[in-house]
């Protein structure tokens, strides 16, 4: 069962936080055909990240494409997900509360370097709660933005919303 | 004390042990017994090394890049490059993990062979392993 005890344990040993978060929940096994970030901004058959502008897409290893879209700097960090996001229509916004008619993403750092993109979900009884693909593995909900910051992906540097209308 | 030996690949030259019934009557010469030393299966110890090792990275190399969001960290990490450094000799290894589970450790195959067996470029990491597979078993990948 993929929102086993047991995986749960191992995503909770990672992101501490999540252990009190009473919307934890492992929604999808392991994947490695998507990242986070790719995730944050709702594609599912990519990685993205940083690449030369010469090499994209890149499919040198097998099962996996990888890019960095809209011809961005060939740098991971805040500055070149906040252009990526910009392209997408996100504007910088204040939280990450959950605003009818808007979808937010949010950004996190360690010791200054980009590391995790998170998006939140807008429909249904979902709505308000946090979306993160783990890398190649999990895909998990989280009640809040901050419930997965962590020695692993730091803490929340910065929202960005888009309006649905 | 429990002591641990750890087995480096072993140099050994092939022996036989050679053991022998000897009955005697009480009158009759001994016969000679040939005391050989006792002699090892090199590739035996050399295998179960190997196995044991590729066990050991591939477990440090999951732990450590179970959460990474780049691909980049994942095929650079220290562990994912020992095993690259084992060469063609991690393939049937690879291969058997792959097999048994699908995972991105399969892009070690492609590092260490320089080859790809996406045809499509939209296949999924299952898909690939599954490739990977048959074509060791019929033959086309060669290993050492």
């Amino acid at each position: 069962m993929i929102n086993s005890e047991e995986n749960r344990q191992k995503i909770i040993k990672a992101f501490q936080k999540l252990k009190n978060d009473n919307s934890f929940k492992i929604v999808d096994r392991a994947n490695p055909n998507y990242n986070c970030i790719a995730w944050a901004a709702n594609v599912t058959d990519c990685w993205w990240e940083s690449l030369p502008k010469e090499n994209r897409p890149f499919k040198g290893l097998d099962g996996v494409k990888r890019d960095w879209p809209f011809n961005v700097d060939d740098e991971f960090s805040l500055r070149t997900l906040t252009e990526i996001f910009t392209h997408l229509g996100y504007v910088i916004c204040e939280n990450g509360e959950y605003e009818k008619g808007y979808k937010k993403v949010a950004f996190y750092a360690k010791d200054g370097e980009a590391k995790h993109a998170a998006r939140q979900l807008t429909s249904g009884k979902d709505a308000g709660v946090w979306s993160s693909k783990l890398g190649s593995s999990f895909l998990i909900h989280h009640g809040t933005a901050e419930s997965i910051e962590s020695k692993v992906y730091g803490e929340v540097a910065l929202f960005m919303k888009k309006s649905m209308l | 004390m429990p002591f641990i030996i750890d087995l480096p690949p072993a140099n050994l030259k092939k022996q036989i042990t050679k053991i022998e019934h000897v009955q005697s009557n009480g009158d009759q010469m001994m016969p000679e017994i040939e005391y050989g030393s006792l002699k090892l299966d090199n590739d035996l110890f050399e295998n179960l090394y190997l196995q044991d090792k590729f066990n050991s990275l591939v477990k440090l190399w999951e732990e450590n890049t179970m959460f990474e969001s780049f691909i980049s960290n994942i095929i650079e990490e220290e562990n994912f490059k020992k095993i690259l450094e084992l060469d063609k000799r991690a393939i049937p290894l690879i291969i058997n993990k792959i097999d048994r589970e699908p995972s991105v450790l399969v892009w070690a195959l492609n590092i260490i062979t320089g080859r790809s067996m996406g045809s499509t470029g939209r296949e999924t990491i299952e898909q690939v392993c599954k490739k990977w597979v048959k074509a060791y078993r019929e033959g086309r990948i060669q290993n050492v």
